[in-house]
């Protein structure tokens, strides 16, 4: 249990830009406190420094982590991913999730999957998976269940386009407030997409140019800010019409 | 967690000794045994090419991949396993043989992570992207919005240095650069200068991509540049002669890779001629006691000299994808991944067919070829145009910065001294007007602002300090045509030597060129700072 420390402030570096290095925490006037640690924060005998560059986040009551965009994902359990299909195995597919190491994915982990109806994957196949867990140095396990055993939408994305982004794009677009421009060409085309959070993201729709559409929109809109993503949205838009 | 590892053993020893029973036996067998881990320890490092860290249990199941082998093995096991002493001789091959993978164990693992890197490393392409690309293209849209027949967006830019270029072709990035060195000729071209390209795939720009010897694509990009330049003699190597049979110009170009995002071949072309139409070689001549030393110019005593290029073979390149063949124009990385063929055919704005590369691939009707070759002299026509202007305006910002240079150097005579000082407000002139350095701009914004220019010497500039502005100011503000006249003569020195004529820049000249010529005849004071400046340039060419 914590109890209430004599600073019970957070740090002053929250949602702001730290490098390698930077001392978010001084814990030796903290007395007391439960603190999780996420991603990029280490610690340092009495002080937690960052350790990658980016954002520093902070969730009520005691959750710090550093947040920042990458085209590389470090795979992590509970995420939800696209990976594809490199290689099939007796007892698993191999699978590419963009991270250190290829990840299994276990021929019986699809509902109702027994061993005598093992689905056919074929080299390049797209799935929607979601990583059941992904240790250092060993092999993550991705499975096409959730953690109930249903299907839940995970499995095999037929037909659309996949179009890489970044880390931080995902997030982006798996936020809530929605991203504008997604939300706005959402309003006016009509197509189906899937996020990954390891920097892929997959579109469909039944015309290819408003699949190559939204994909490129989405990925240029990456580097513009919010208001500047309004203004190419309304361009975007008139352009189409 | 399970993991099966693949081991390839080969063992004349163990299966020499039931062969020997049954026959000679010539050929190793070469035998697959899978082992199977089934308790897998790692060590908190979590180094997943550390070998040997934890325990590993093996389960042996020898599998044999040659049928004879096969026969003859089981026709082996079954006489061994019928004699005692056969039986002794089994259970020391299969001793054997556990200890050879025992032994290889950490070789081959090794080599199932490295087969796990090599399958990371190549592009890896879904089926969906597959299937795309073709089906936009039957409504001739590409993934990245453009049409089968537009290339990507062309950037090119020179380094600080003569003869070194950056091409950004979309997401592609090349570097070329050009050295020259004086050697030896040969043999049998005593009379001409060679030239070499270097191409290096940096590890940076692609996954793929591995540091050492160049690959396969290395060296054929390499051959590709290289017989455009060379079989079509865009470069003129007999004026790289300076002494016949003894010492010739050798010209090296270095391609550097630093990003791989498809039509790799088109981006170095580029860089490659780009590098080429901006190198300067030092000026050589015979001199010292006896008329034979060689003497070698450095650059800021005499202007060093460009190279001589005819013309500019650029290469186009096109891919072919799908059943239908259907032609896309600089293919992406990932339509390169998809696509079933390629041709690449380099070519110049006169026409001429430079080279043609298909390296197997898919068939193509000889209507297409000829279609591609017609889009490709457009293509090609409007490269060579974007290359020849980027590199004029190279060329106008090095003769600028090489007036400034002249100023505290040279103290000669009072005029020489008020002509450099009168060329150095030219070069804070511009400064100070504006920074986008085109001819037309500079003598237009010069005309239109000379009586309104209220600032001072730019404050960048390293050699302000030493110069009265007002002083200055005045000057310029009686002397229009000077200045006009000085820019007219500092750049019609490079094209003298430049075979490719600046049409569209000699035409803004012209114009200047008479007005300043109209107030010329009434003073004369300009017409002896003329002379000097002409001698200078002659001496130098």
């Amino acid at each position: 249990m914590e109890a209430k420390p004599s600073s019970s402030s957070p740090s002053k570096f929250v949602d702001q830009l730290v490098v390698p290095g930077d001392v978010i925490l001084d814990l030796s006037n903290m007395a007391n406190q439960t603190l999780k640690l996420g991603g990029g924060l280490r610690q340092d005998g009495d002080s937690i420094c960052a350790m990658k560059a980016g954002k520093l986040r902070f969730m009520k009551p005691n959750k710090y982590w550093v947040e920042s965009s990458q085209k590389r994902y470090v795979p992590s359990a509970g995420d939800n991913v696209l990976g594809v299909v490199v290689d099939t195995k007796p007892e698993n597919f191999v699978v590419d999730i963009k991270g250190p190491a290829l990840a299994f994915l276990p021929v019986l982990s699809f509902e109702g999957g027994t061993r005598r109806n093992i689905p056919k994957f074929e080299v390049g196949t797209l799935l929607y998976v979601r990583v059941v867990n992904a240790n250092t140095g060993m092999n993550p396990e991705v499975s096409c269940m959730d953690a109930n055993g249903k299907a839940a939408e995970y499995g095999i994305l037929k037909d659309g386009y996949m179009f890489e982004s970044s880390t931080g794009l995902s997030r982006m677009l798996l936020s809530s407030p929605p991203h504008p421009v997604l939300e706005g060409l959402g309003k006016k085309l009509s197509f189906e997409i899937a996020v990954g959070i390891n920097g892929r993201f997959w579109v469909n729709a039944s015309q290819s140019s408003t699949v190559i559409l939204v994909g490129n929109a989405i990925q240029k809109s990456e580097s513009l800010s919010l208001v500047q993503q309004k203004i190419y949205l309304e361009k975007l838009l008139k352009s189409i019409q | 967690m399970q993991k099966e590892k693949e081991c390839q053993v080969s063992y004349p020893l163990c299966l020499s000794l039931p062969f020997a029973l049954s026959g000679p036996w010539c050929l190793t067998p070469r035998i697959k045994i899978f082992a199977i881990e089934s308790s897998f320890q790692r060590s908190g490092c979590g180094d997943p090419l550390a070998s040997s860290s934890g325990d590993y249990d093996y389960k042996l199941i020898a599998v044999v991949n040659w049928p004879e082998v096969l026969r003859h093995y089981f026709s082996v096991v079954t006489t061994v396993t019928a004699t005692a002493a056969a039986a002794a001789a089994a259970a020391v091959s299969v001793a054997v043989v556990y200890r050879q993978v025992q032994f290889n164990f950490s070789f081959h693992f090794f080599d199932r992570e490295k087969m796990e890197q090599r399958l990371a490393s190549s592009l890896i392409m879904t089926v969906n992207e597959k299937k795309f690309i073709e089906n936009a293209l039957l409504s001739d849209i590409r993934v990245d919005g453009r049409r089968p027949f537009d290339y990507r967006n062309l950037t090119i830019r020179f380094g600080s240095e003569d003869g070194s270029s950056e091409v950004q072709l979309g997401q592609t990035q090349v570097i070329g650069f050009v050295t020259g060195q004086l050697t030896q000729p040969y043999r049998d071209r005593p009379n001409e200068g060679s030239f070499a390209i270097y191409t290096e795939f940096s590890p940076m720009a692609d996954p793929s991509f591995e540091p050492g010897r160049p690959g396969e694509t290395a060296i054929e990009l390499g051959r590709i540049v290289d017989r455009g330049l060379r079989e079509s003699r865009a470069v003129d190597t007999e004026s790289l002669c300076v002494i016949a049979g003894k010492l010739v110009w050798s010209i090296r170009i270095d391609l550097h890779i630093i990003d791989n995002g498809g039509n790799l071949v088109d981006a170095a072309n580029i860089a490659a001629l780009a590098a080429l139409s901006t190198f300067r070689r030092p000026e050589c001549t015979l001199g010292g006691e006896d008329g034979q030393e060689l003497i070698v110019h450095p650059p800021d005593v005499r202007e060093p000299l460009p190279l001589i290029l005819h013309h500019f073979p650029v290469a186009v390149t096109f891919g072919f994808i799908g059943k239908e063949n259907t032609v896309v124009i600089d293919p992406t990385h990932y339509e390169e991944a998809v696509m079933g063929g390629s041709m690449t055919a380099t070519l110049n704005t006169n026409g001429d067919v430079c080279a043609i590369q298909k390296a197997g691939g898919d068939g193509v009707l000889q209507s297409v070829i000829m279609q591609c070759l017609r889009i490709a002299s457009v293509k090609a026509g409007d490269i060579t145009s974007k290359i020849k202007n980027a590199v004029e305006s190279y060329n106008t910002q090095r003769s600028l910065r090489k007036i400034k240079r002249h100023n505290p150097d040279q103290q000669g005579s009072s005029d020489v001294a008020k002509h450099h000082m009168e060329r150095l407000t030219v070069g804070s002139d511009e400064s100070g007007i504006g920074s986008p350095f085109n001819e037309h701009d500079k003598t237009n914004k010069r005309n239109s602002t000379l009586k309104g220019f209220s600032g001072g010497p730019a404050s960048w500039d390293p050699y302000s300090s030493g110069v009265d502005g007002d002083a200055l100011r005045t000057t310029l503000a009686s002397r229009v045509t000077p200045l006009d006249k000085h820019k007219e003569e500092s750049s019609p020195v490079n094209p003298e030597t430049k075979p490719s004529p600046k049409s569209s820049d000699t035409n803004s000249l012209a114009s200047t060129h008479e007005v300043g010529l109209e107030i010329q005849q009434s003073k004369t004071l300009k017409d002896a700072v003329k002379p000097k400046h002409k001698r200078r340039n002659k001496n130098a060419s």
